[in-house]
């Protein structure tokens, strides 16, 4: 022992404390879940067709729109997850959650200003699509995985995880900018700081979460479309 | 050595650390608390990571049962923290549902700069509803000097009876002794238990020389050695001492030692804090019977 820390050492919750959040918060916000997911589902597939040669492009007001609805899941995420849930048994919480708001407005203000495409091919988008579909369809299974019940179902837009998953995967669909790099800070961080504690409780979806940050990154630096009009 | 009140005390309470024999019901485990004598059961209930719930109502109802079982037994010494995330609400909530139960002895810190120390000491005993404190220790030595100035000036204003400073992990263990030294306060809290016994070399016997309570936290290692020990066989001997199970035998290890005063386990469930208490129950180990304890468990 003598003087020696373990990284266990600094985690203030029990692991059933951590995931009986995610109970408390989708029954705070039932049914909110049932649309939430349908709009996932259908994003994925309106993704997938673009992808066709003969599908068609996203506009820019789909830019605008998918901007402002990730920038509304990243607000109220912040706040209702993680400063106010999560704030209860980790005092680090509210502080965290204002990386959360910054990530929210910034999105908003890209997607007003119209330098939000999320219109990317090639392999690039594929990865990032098949990355949104597990923030959407496979993140809320890893708890009936785990054993626990359903009702600790992580959803997009309610549980940061896959918020921040699905994120770095629409992300990979924007055009390569100095932009999107920096969108790509937050959910990184995020993401890597979920893994540790989720490594830390003793938890194997720290493994899932990890995968998809390096997912989500590798997709995010591969080759890809460059902004269009840019040398 | 110079005998001190405190240390006369001590010594006075060390003699009365052995429990009744008789045909009454049998009689936990009380320690004294040098510094005025007062008996404070030997098995206390520490609040880190067990009792921080948030605002979960099922995870706050199986805290406030553990309390509840807690009184049932003598009650104690509650322990928390301001860096314990909800704990502190926790407890307090607790305290007002059962009522405020009869033999409490509340026990916080201060985790601040002492600047900001009074306000943080105002806050904690809000969330507890307490007018006042048992003890208030400065926690993890944080700004110790001056901190310890704000709680010497409450216990002398009658608004803390006792003043604490912590450390655990093993860690700055040199630093507690010299303010063992220079500024004695009524009770010190560090980690010790059957393997983390860096403290027996210096700090507990000058603990028991200046008279200074000893609390001990992280007794299981935060679960880690009745884990390591479940499903190993309890030697036969153990039956000399009462013990039944591995918890009791490593908490029976940390009570019997002559500076010890109390043992803070924490845990969120009923039987384990039952099992708990039971430790300050029958004959205590001797100086030999320890050491057998000791080598038996780094055998395995």
């Amino acid at each position: 022992m003598a003087g020696t820390w373990a990284p266990q050492d600094f985690l203030l919750f029990s692991p059933r404390v951590y995931w009986r959040l995610f109970a408390l918060e989708n029954e705070s916000v039932w049914p909110v879940q049932v649309p939430l997911l349908a709009a996932g589902a259908l994003l994925v597939l309106f993704l997938l067709r673009g992808l066709r040669p003969s599908g068609r492009r996203p506009d820019p007001a789909f830019g605008l729109a998918l901007g402002l609805a990730l920038a509304a899941a990243w607000l109220w995420t912040g706040w209702q997850f993680v400063a106010l849930r999560y704030g209860t048994i980790n005092w680090a919480a509210p502080t965290l959650a204002w990386g959360f708001y910054a990530e929210g407005a910034l999105l908003a203000a890209l997607g007003i200003w119209g330098r939000l495409d999320f219109a990317g091919r090639g392999k690039r988008a594929q990865a990032g699509i098949g990355l949104l579909a597990a923030a959407v369809l496979l993140w809320p299974l890893l708890a009936p995985l785990d054993g626990r019940p359903w009702q600790e179902a992580e959803v997009l837009a309610i549980a940061p995880d896959p918020t921040a998953v699905a994120t770095l995967a629409l992300l990979s669909l924007a055009a390569r900018s100095r932009w999107a790099a920096l969108l790509a800070v937050v959910p990184a961080l995020w993401l890597a700081v979920s893994a540790l504690t989720l490594f830390t409780m003793g938890a194997w979806q720290g493994w899932a979460v990890f995968a998809a940050l390096i997912a989500g990154l590798v997709a995010g630096t591969a080759p890809g479309r460059k902004p269009q009009g840019s040398p | 050595m110079r005998v001190t009140r405190r240390a006369i005390l001590a010594g006075a309470g060390a003699a009365l650390a052995v429990p009744a024999f008789g045909n009454a019901a049998p009689k936990p485990l009380s320690k004294r608390i040098p510094a005025t004598g007062e008996p404070v059961p030997a098995v206390g209930l520490g609040s880190w990571i067990t009792f921080n719930v948030g605002d979960d109502p099922v995870l706050r109802a199986d805290c406030r049962a553990v309390m509840a079982a807690f009184f049932e037994v003598g009650g104690g010494m509650i322990d928390s923290s301001p860096m314990y995330g909800s704990s502190q609400a926790v407890i307090g909530d607790a305290l007002a549902k059962l009522g405020r139960p009869p033999g409490l002895f509340s026990a916080d810190k201060v985790w601040t700069s002492a600047a900001n120390g009074p306000a943080q000491i105002a806050e904690t005993a809000r969330r507890w509803g307490v007018g006042r404190f048992d003890l208030l220790q400065v926690h993890n030595l944080w700004d110790w000097e001056r901190n310890l100035d704000t709680l010497d000036a409450m216990k002398a204003a009658g608004r803390l009876r006792y003043t604490g400073v912590t450390t655990s992990h093993g860690r700055r263990h040199g630093e507690l002794e010299a303010i063992m030294q220079r500024r004695p306060p009524d009770f010190i809290q560090l980690t010790y238990n059957i393997v983390d016994r860096e403290a027996e070399r210096r700090l507990l016997p000058f603990a028991r020389e200046r008279g200074i309570a000893v609390i001990c936290n992280r007794p299981f290692q935060r679960g880690r050695l009745p884990d390591r020990l479940a499903g190993r066989p309890m030697p036969g001997w153990a039956r000399e001492i009462g013990v039944a199970t591995w918890p009791q035998f490593l908490l029976k290890f940390i009570l019997s030692h002559p500076a010890v005063t109390t043992a803070i386990p924490a845990t969120g469930r009923v039987d384990h804090l039952r099992e708990n208490k039971s430790a300050a129950l029958g004959p205590m180990p001797d100086a030999t019977m320890r050491r057998r304890m000791a080598e038996h468990v780094r055998g395995l």
